[in-house]
């Protein structure tokens, strides 16, 4: 007899746990896990966005590894930039906390100038770049002027467009430098205090405590910069168009134009799919830190 | 003793003189967008480079906002920006409090997708979605941009929120239910407001990312009347390609409202940052 209340006052309780999830519970089937499977029914088929889907099999797989080259460019423009952003982000943006790190109390003044450009609006940004790429007036082969360099064509060049977009992107290397700090400050002083007794210099200290110590944090950050470089694509579009010569045409450029320029939804979908199934692992990693985190 | 304290000056003038040398160089283009901002054209991309203007331009300002339908652009962005705000602030809030404070059958299931969900690879999600609203007839209006906002706001804000909750004890709540409070109302009159440094981390930055929003805009508003800054500001720099100065006016109008907040709320968006970057 008192089993019957308790299990329906515990039927009103998951009762009002779905009415409170409600609004995710659609988001999460209507944005992402419907989508998802769409994408992958998607390309298996022809699709111009009017007439319905038609069937084709393992088709725009065919096509796209065996006849089309501009994918391989683009994919290999994608993992150019992902690889390249990433290193130099991670590498710099660890050097950088570790120094901001030992400036005591001008610390902040040096944390909020090197954020500052993190919060900036993308558009402007690129076009105050595309200025500073100019070959020959931007200030940056000016300054290269200065030492006597003859600087490249950047944006113009086949060759330098890409560096030029990982250079742009350590401007935004500020979110690094402030998501290190925080690790560091949380590595005990009493490590290094030990240490420097037993006559270890700075530079050991680096290798030797900071990074064995931030390896988590490090770990973490290369694995979110690379999923969020993979998803390159508003400066291409803005400042290159994709060129020159398809240098930077990267996967979400090409994916866009395929899909919303010559409408080939079916063919766009099927890129979508392989680098989805790319990134998937790095997905996974990330998944297991965070479940971690959120032990019950 | 006293080379050692020789050592550690040196060392402080190594350590600040790259760290000042640095901040300069990070602070150089920004300097140069307003610097341009205010030049006349013709002094723009001259050789030597002209570091301040001769004679300021603030004409330029006025110029820029009228070549284009500037504050219309402002409002509507700030428009959509203000409900991205609030449709996350209630919706993601509610669903934390489900996967925090509420018990029902499946939950730790789903709570694990939602974390699987803050990675995917955002290319797959983009044309499917966008026939689901194009089938809905929602392009070149709003709702593209705004609803998902209202569905949870994002499984990242969900999960920050359901970790400030979690740490939140339950003694809290448990007396207020005993005494018949319903859990909507021990949501909003207990939780919500002991949380309110994390629900403003989560406004920042779904304002930051709102007003930044450039794919989103391009995709689904047609309708120049409609447009957000970022796309009205592209469309802009396609007619006037060459007029610099009135571009990078434009451009600092547009990040200015950014700059101030940043100035306002700095310690709460860096530090927002840190702890969405480890994963705590």
């Amino acid at each position: 007899m008192p089993k019957k209340p308790k299990s329906s006052f515990w039927k009103r309780k998951s009762l009002t746990g779905y009415l409170f999830a409600t609004p995710w519970i659609i988001g999460l089937v209507c944005f992402i896990i419907g989508p998802i499977f769409a994408s992958f029914f998607l390309s298996f088929t022809t699709y111009d966005g009017i007439n319905p889907p038609k069937l084709i099999g393992f088709m725009n797989y065919k096509i796209l590894f065996t006849l089309d080259p501009s994918f391989w460019k683009a994919l290999g423009n994608t993992f150019y930039y992902m690889f390249g952003s990433v290193f130099l982000k991670v590498l710099l943006g660890l050097i950088f906390a570790v120094l901001l790190n030992n400036a005591g109390k001008f610390m902040g003044i040096f944390r909020t100038i090197f954020f500052l450009p993190v919060v900036l609006p993308a558009i402007p940004v690129m076009f105050l770049w595309m200025m500073l790429f100019n070959p020959s007036s931007g200030l940056l082969n000016q300054f290269l002027g200065v030492f006597g360099i003859n600087g490249p064509l950047w944006l113009n060049s086949p060759t330098w467009s890409k560096p030029a977009f990982i250079l742009m992107s350590l401007w935004g290397i500020g979110g690094i430098i402030v998501i290190f700090l925080a690790g560091l400050q949380g590595i005990s002083t009493e490590l290094y205090e030990a240490a420097e007794l037993d006559g270890a210099n700075k530079i050991q200290l680096f290798w030797k405590i900071t990074v064995p110590m931030l390896r988590p944090v490090i770990f973490f950050n290369i694995v979110t910069g690379l999923i969020g470089a993979s998803q390159v694509f508003t400066e291409a579009y803005v400042m290159t168009g994709g060129g020159p010569l398809e240098s930077t045409t990267f996967v979400n450029l090409m994916i866009y134009k395929l899909a919303f320029k010559d409408i080939q939804m079916g063919y766009a979908s099927a890129i979508s799919v392989v680098m989805f199934m790319i990134l998937v692992p790095l997905t996974v990693l990330l998944f297991r830190i965070y479940r971690k985190q959120a032990e019950f | 003793m006293r080379s050692q304290k020789k050592m550690k000056l040196i060392r402080e003038i190594i350590l600040y003189t790259v760290l000042t040398l640095f901040s300069i160089i990070f602070l150089i283009p920004l300097f140069w967008m307003i610097s341009t901002s205010l030049k006349q054209e013709a002094q723009v991309m001259i050789v030597p480079i002209q570091w301040f203007p001769k004679s300021p331009q603030w004409r330029n300002y006025i110029d820029a906002v009228k070549a284009f339908p500037f504050f219309r652009y402002f409002w509507n962005t700030s428009f959509l920006a203000i409900l991205n705000v609030v449709g996350t602030l209630f919706s993601a809030s509610l669903v934390a409090y489900s996967f925090s404070k509420l018990r029902w059958k499946g939950r730790n299931q789903l709570f694990y997708i939602t974390i699987a969900t803050m990675f995917i690879p955002s290319q797959v999600l983009i044309i499917p979605t966008y026939l689901l609203f194009s089938k809905l007839g929602w392009v070149n209006t709003y709702l593209p941009l705004v609803v998902p906002a209202f569905c949870g706001g994002g499984a990242f804000n969900i999960f920050l929120l359901r970790q400030f909750f979690v740490s939140i004890p339950d003694e809290l709540l448990e007396a207020a239910r005993i005494d018949g409070a319903s859990e909507f109302r021990i949501y909003s009159q207990i939780m919500l407001p002991l949380s309110k440094p994390v629900l403003f981390t989560v406004s920042i930055f779904t304002l930051l990312f709102s007003w930044n929003d450039f794919f989103g805009p391009l995709l689904y508003l047609h309708d120049p009347t409609k447009w957000t800054l970022a796309v009205g500001l592209r469309s802009f720099q396609q007619q006037y390609t060459t007029t610099w100065s009135l571009l990078m006016a434009a451009s600092t109008l547009t990040a200015l409202p950014l700059i101030i907040m940043y100035f306002v709320f700095q310690r709460n968006i860096t530090s927002g940052f840190a702890l969405s970057g480890s994963g705590k």
